[in-house]
């Protein structure tokens, strides 16, 4: 596992914490919480702190320590909870989320100063409140206090080059207040590290986990250069060197394991500290820290990947159960589940997609032969279908993962604007494949900026309506019939469906004597080049967005709605397919064609006379289905194959799309089945009208039509050969 | 008068081998070694070990080894090394 790697498992790990937060802090807000909600917002910072320290993110590890210094004091009880300082820390978790994306390069550093200014109010307002005995006052010089300031400032000096370059007032600040709870160095515990002999091949540099340590409190370093060869035989790419270093003895033994948890072989020794006066004592599981053991013998030797067995040293007493009961239980719920490459994943949906077109080919082999009803062949088509949802299934993920973004845009919407949200999620825990969750983020975030910049009213002007002051944006997502569907809906002010009509107008959009139903009117906001605000702002309005939002949708494969009652709110619906890589279609045949029609699309399908025909000029036709005059489109004359022309014969297949309902002539329906979906793109390339192809029972190859383009095309080329 | 081994700026795991070839020829040649650490803006320990090591090599040489001026970035990753010492000794 090189450096890259290992920072990508880190950065992995540290988006998923910045979602534990983020659901840790809707606890907070709703006042739903507990100490352990607290004590997993301290760990989640904690870790990411850790993890940034080692791979030398001086930015990320500074803001993290400090927003972990008043976690810290909230967890222990010296500050208590209060709406200011829930605001002072989601404002912090804001800005977290900001280093963490600049770490990985998204974005410049954010500016902090501001967040770590409300931070360090935070902590002296709690210092304040909370009495602490015999407390220094705090100066604001850099002068220690007298009372135990050797090891102060020693501890001050021995941080100071290692941190931020610029002079850290915020931690003296903190420090000087609290002195009781900085890590002076009240030496308890010892720790020897080795780095493993290729950690320089890991990309790692041990000094800046040294560096961490200290942070931690970490005092007396000693370094070991006993195996350092002769300069001769000296080998610079392996690591030589070892160091022991006292740790406080109040500190978890899991927060000095911590620093090490993106590294692999290197080997931790934990021993009571050897100026440790107190007489040798029985090991207490519970409280490793607190051993006062000058004769105990190391407690535990830890590589820290199982995967290099550990060294015992001389003399060492091994310990009976050399599992150390103080681990937490988390280890054991992780091993629930594992990372798997996105590649791997993708091979096996693909194999097993290929198994789905074998079966399928066996099956009609055998069918050839008069054996399709033998119960072996439904049982392999079951076990394929089986097979094909579970491998799917593996790639689904919870839309949790897009919906834990919408509170920090709400907040930063609440800011800009001034409006006051209440946010309602639902059905965050519905599954979709990963590529429609990774690309539904934008769109999904386009609307909620929508809905709070247009759709919701300032407070006064709710409060004129009768409404209350503070608006509600509900997004939800829920399965229907084989496609999620995802809502987002406000009880705002709803589409003023006179002034979009002008607008429309005025832009161009349509004609002002065009007679439009209400919803063609709510459509005409996906437009392109719509927009009704008054002046543009940085949140919308640019006029690009929704209809961005509903091309987006599209390529997804998705359908985008929308439905407002004047006064009382907008509600947007998106339907998309749960899986982008198998569809249910309607396979039809055109000439000596075979095409997928996917069955999304398809409302109905019928056998048309000639009398319900009406032609306009030579290539245009209407299909008249029950009253509703639908054009016709030839599949056959728009692909240039040599199909049937007449509609005597011929089959129409009523689809619905963005673009209005249209009938699709083919000449016979063939089958109707799951069909694994081929990218052309990835394959071939793009072919405008067909999206995809497939592969079907008796081997030849079937596009899949893309309905929408193929409408969107006829809208500017009816054809019908008559 | 002595030559002084102008440290690079970056001494990561990458100058590691560059440097060990360096204070390999310098202690071959002139026997002394001279470095100036005033241009180190990162010290990592694959190049500390070079550092250690030729410190060691030198002395049992009988030969001067000396580390001047080193930068704040320099003597802070030495602090937290544990090896201060390197710098300004001379053997």
């Amino acid at each position: 596992m090189d450096l890259d790697e290992i920072q990508r498992m880190f950065f992995l790990e540290s988006e998923e914490g910045l979602q534990a937060l983020e659901n840790c802090f809707a606890l907070c807000r709703s006042g739903a919480y507990e100490d352990e909600t607290i004590n997993t917002i301290f760990r989640s910072v904690h870790s990411i702190k850790g993890g940034a320290g080692a791979f030398g993110h001086e930015h990320l590890q500074s803001f993290a320590h400090h927003y972990e210094s008043v976690l810290d004091d909230l967890r222990s009880g010296k500050l208590a909870m209060s709406p200011g300082l829930l605001d002072v820390l989601l404002a912090a978790f804001d800005v977290l989320s900001d280093h963490v994306a600049a770490a990985q390069g998204e974005r410049p550093t954010p500016d902090d100063s501001a967040v770590l200014a409300s931070l360090a109010a935070a902590a002296a307002g709690g210092g304040e409140s909370a009495p602490q005995p015999a407390a220094e006052p705090a100066p604001a010089t850099a002068e220690a206090p007298s009372s135990g300031g050797d090891d102060f400032d020693a501890l001050l000096g021995l941080l100071e080059p290692a941190a931020a370059p610029a002079p850290d007032e915020f931690s003296a600040l903190l420090d000087l207040l609290e002195p009781q709870s900085a890590p002076v160095a009240v030496a308890g515990q010892t720790l020897r590290v080795r780095p493993c002999d290729d950690a320089f091949a890991n990309g790692c540099e041990p000094l800046l986990l040294l560096r961490e340590l200290i942070r931690l409190g970490g005092t007396g370093i000693k370094l070991d250069a006993s195996r350092l060869p002769d300069l001769a035989d000296l080998d610079a790419n392996r690591s030589w060197l070892a160091w022991t270093i006292e740790m406080p003895a109040d500190l978890p033994r899991s927060d000095i394991e911590g620093v090490f948890d993106f590294v692999d072989g290197w080997t931790l020794e934990f021993s009571a500290a050897e100026d440790s006066s107190a007489e040798s004592a029985p090991i207490v599981d519970e409280a490793p820290a607190l051993i006062p053991a000058s004769a105990a013998p190391p407690e535990t030797v830890a590589p820290v990947s199982a995967a290099v067995a550990p060294a015992a040293p001389a003399g060492a007493k091994p310990k009976a159960a050399p599992v150390a009961n103080d681990a937490p239980a988390a280890p054991a719920a992780a091993s629930a589940t594992i990372r798997v490459e996105l590649d791997k994943l993708d091979r096996l949906v693909n194999l097993v997609g290929e198994l789905v077109i074998t079966q399928a080919m066996l099956a009609q082999r055998l069918s050839e032969h008069g054996l399709g009803g033998t119960s072996e062949l439904s049982s392999l088509e079951n076990l394929t279908r089986e097979l094909q949802d579970s491998a799917m299934s593996i790639r689904a993920q919870p839309m949790k993962t897009v919906f834990s973004r919408v509170p920090r845009i709400i907040r930063e919407l609440e800011s800009d604007t001034g409006k006051r949200v209440r946010l309602q999620v639902d059905g965050e825990m519905t599954e979709v494949d990963k590529t429609v969750v990774e690309r539904i983020g934008e769109p999904l975030t386009h609307l909620i900026r929508n809905a709070v910049d247009h759709g919701l009213e300032g407070p006064q002007e709710r409060v004129a309506a009768g409404k209350t002051e503070e608006g509600t944006v509900r997004v939800a997502a829920e399965q229907r019939s084989g496609r999620i569907v995802i809502t987002v809906e406000d009880d705002g002010r709803g589409i003023d469906r006179e002034r979009v009509r002008a607008k429309a107008i005025e832009r161009g959009i349509v004609a002002a004597d065009t007679p439009l139903s209400d919803e063609d009117i709510d459509n005409l906001i996906f437009a392109p080049g719509f927009s009704t605000a008054e002046k543009v702002s940085n949140i919308s309005g640019r006029g690009v967005g929704m209809d961005v939002v509903r091309r987006n949708v599209q390529a997804l494969g998705g359908r985008i709605g929308v439905s407002s009652r004047f006064g009382l709110g907008t509600s947007f619906t998106l339907s998309l397919p749960l899986t982008l890589a198998v569809l249910d279609g309607m396979i039809v045949r055109v000439g000596d064609q075979t095409f997928v029609i996917p069955l999304g699309n398809i409302v109905e399908s019928l056998r048309a006379q000639q009398t319900q025909i009406s032609y306009l000029g030579d290539n245009a036709a209407l299909l008249d289905v029950r009253g509703a005059q639908l054009p016709v489109i030839n599949i056959g004359a728009l692909l240039d194959i040599d199909g049937k022309s007449e509609p005597d014969g011929t089959v129409m297949i009523v689809v619905e799309s963005d673009a209005g309902p249209a009938v699709i002539m083919v000449d016979t329906i063939e089958d109707q089945r799951q069909v694994v979906v081929k990218s052309l793109e990835a394959n071939y390339q793009a072919i405008p009208g067909v999206s995809g192809a497939t592969i079907l029972g008796d081997g030849r190859v079937a596009l899949i039509l893309d309905v929408e383009g193929v409408i969107g095309g006829c809208r500017r080329r009816p054809a019908l050969a008559a | 008068m002595a030559t002084i081994f102008q440290l690079p700026a970056s001494l990561d795991t990458a100058a590691a081998t560059p440097l060990l070839d360096a204070v390999r020829e310098q202690l071959a040649g002139a026997g002394d070694l001279h470095l100036d650490g005033s241009g180190v803006t990162e010290l990592g320990q694959a190049c500390l070990q070079v550092l250690l090591s030729a410190r060691s090599a030198a002395t049992k040489a009988g030969a001067n080894f000396t580390l001047a001026q080193p930068s704040e970035a320099m003597s802070a990753m030495l602090k937290v090394a544990g090896c201060e010492d390197l710098a300004g000794e001379i053997f």
